[in-house]
């Protein structure tokens, strides 16, 4: 018993007390699509192992990305402070119930995992997650938040309004559309499995292609300019009238390839080469 | 294959589907149909406008027109919206008039869409 009981105050010890939590894991066998909704800024990193790994994100003014506070004695009891007064209970949302302890609802609906963010972007600044190569990735913030997404070769699909999108070292399938925020994508190499497509109201479209790209590119700003120093070749002119009217500009890069899209109101459209 | 396809859980599937719609020369009322649902229908933004795009080629066809009119109504995203107005003053619907009018006097409908709504009136009548 005696011997219990030390364990006990020992590993009690062991833990810092008010240290962030563990990041939040699960494991994505069977699993092909993981579906995110979260009005924060969301990271998304890549990681070698076969598990979706989770941060708290920055959760208070003065807390880093993995709600750690300890270098910060007042931050510190002041959320100390708050835990206290929450014990016993349990944080209620409006959109939805929190089985992970995270302030996140998770739900799995066949081969796809939805996880929705229940804090407002105003309890939880920003977050990041990590998912496993070889699964594709919805990402919706319709709200406030922005996404930044690194080195992801699987298929991505993003939705976001007034956020910032900024999507590097990728190679698509890509889906996105915004309202106002800027899409930013640079590709490693462009995948020819199916359609890239970017779509923005009033934001401007930035994309890095490498100079070997095969692709079929059609880019249209109905307000705005286009730009890009790749050679676009016209198209013939077949004498036949553009019914659409629109001041779409259609050329092949390398021969030709996978279908690039890139379509805004009034935002500007920059194609570049490297 | 098109049309199973067209209902794939993959955006960027769906987006490949409506090319694929606008390789052939004749398409029949069911391909034309399933452009139409994905046109109204559709979660994706990307896909409606992919579908837009494609669907404007046959502006001969009564159950396309019906749907950019229909879809000119319904429709919120600003780049969508203007793509069925080029459409509908390309093709001369006068029928685009009153939702087109709306569309003028409805407090959100963004500014640059106004502009275009404005531009297209002035050639429809």
């Amino acid at each position: 018993m005696k011997q219990i009981i030390s364990i006990i105050i020992i590993m009690l010890t062991l833990v810092p007390l008010g240290n962030a939590q563990e990041p939040f894991k699960q494991s994505l066998s069977g699993i092909k699509k993981v579906s995110l909704k979260a009005s924060t800024d969301m990271k998304v990193e890549v990681t070698q192992g076969n598990e979706l790994i989770l941060d708290w994100g920055k959760i208070c003014d003065g807390c880093d990305d993995n709600g750690n506070y300890n270098d910060l004695p007042y931050v510190r009891e002041q959320v100390e402070k708050k835990r206290n007064k929450a014990k016993g209970l349990k944080a209620i949302y409006a959109d939805g119930v929190d089985n992970t302890g995270f302030g996140m609802q998770l739900d799995r609906d066949g081969e796809v995992l939805r996880i929705k963010d229940l804090k407002p972007i105003t309890q939880r600044r920003s977050f990041t997650i990590k998912i496993p190569k070889g699964v594709s990735l919805e990402v919706d913030t319709s709200t406030l938040g922005s996404v930044d997404i690194d080195g992801f070769s699987d298929e991505l699909e993003v939705t976001s309004n007034v956020g910032h999108v900024k999507l590097v070292n990728v190679t698509g399938p890509i889906t996105a559309s915004t309202s106002t925020g800027p899409i930013d994508v640079i590709f490693t190499t462009v995948s020819q499995n199916s359609p890239i497509s970017l779509t923005t109201s009033t934001g401007d479209i930035d994309v890095t292609l490498p100079s070997n790209t095969n692709a079929n590119v059609e880019l249209r700003s109905t307000m705005g300019t286009v730009y890009s120093n790749f050679d676009l070749v016209k198209p013939r002119e077949d004498g036949l009238k553009n019914i659409t009217g629109n001041r779409k500009i259609k050329g092949t890069l390398n021969n030709g390839g996978v279908k690039v899209y890139l379509s805004s109101s009034t935002g500007d459209i920059y194609l570049r080469k490297q | 294959m098109m049309l199973a396809m067209l209902d794939n859980r993959s955006v960027s599937k769906r987006i490949q589907a409506v090319s694929y719609s606008e390789d052939i020369s004749t398409p029949d009322e069911e391909v034309l149909e399933a452009l139409i649902d994905r046109l109204h229908f559709d979660g994706s933004v990307n896909v409606r406008l992919a579908a837009a795009e494609a669907l404007s080629k046959y502006s001969e066809n009564e159950k396309v027109k019906n749907a950019f009119i229909k879809s000119l109504t319904n429709e919120k995203n600003p780049n969508i919206q203007i793509t069925v107005i080029q459409f509908l003053v390309d093709i001369q619907d006068k029928r685009a008039l009153a939702p087109m009018q709306q569309l003028l006097e409805q407090t959100e409908t963004p500014d640059y869409v106004k502009e275009q709504v404005s531009a297209g009136l002035q050639q429809l009548i």
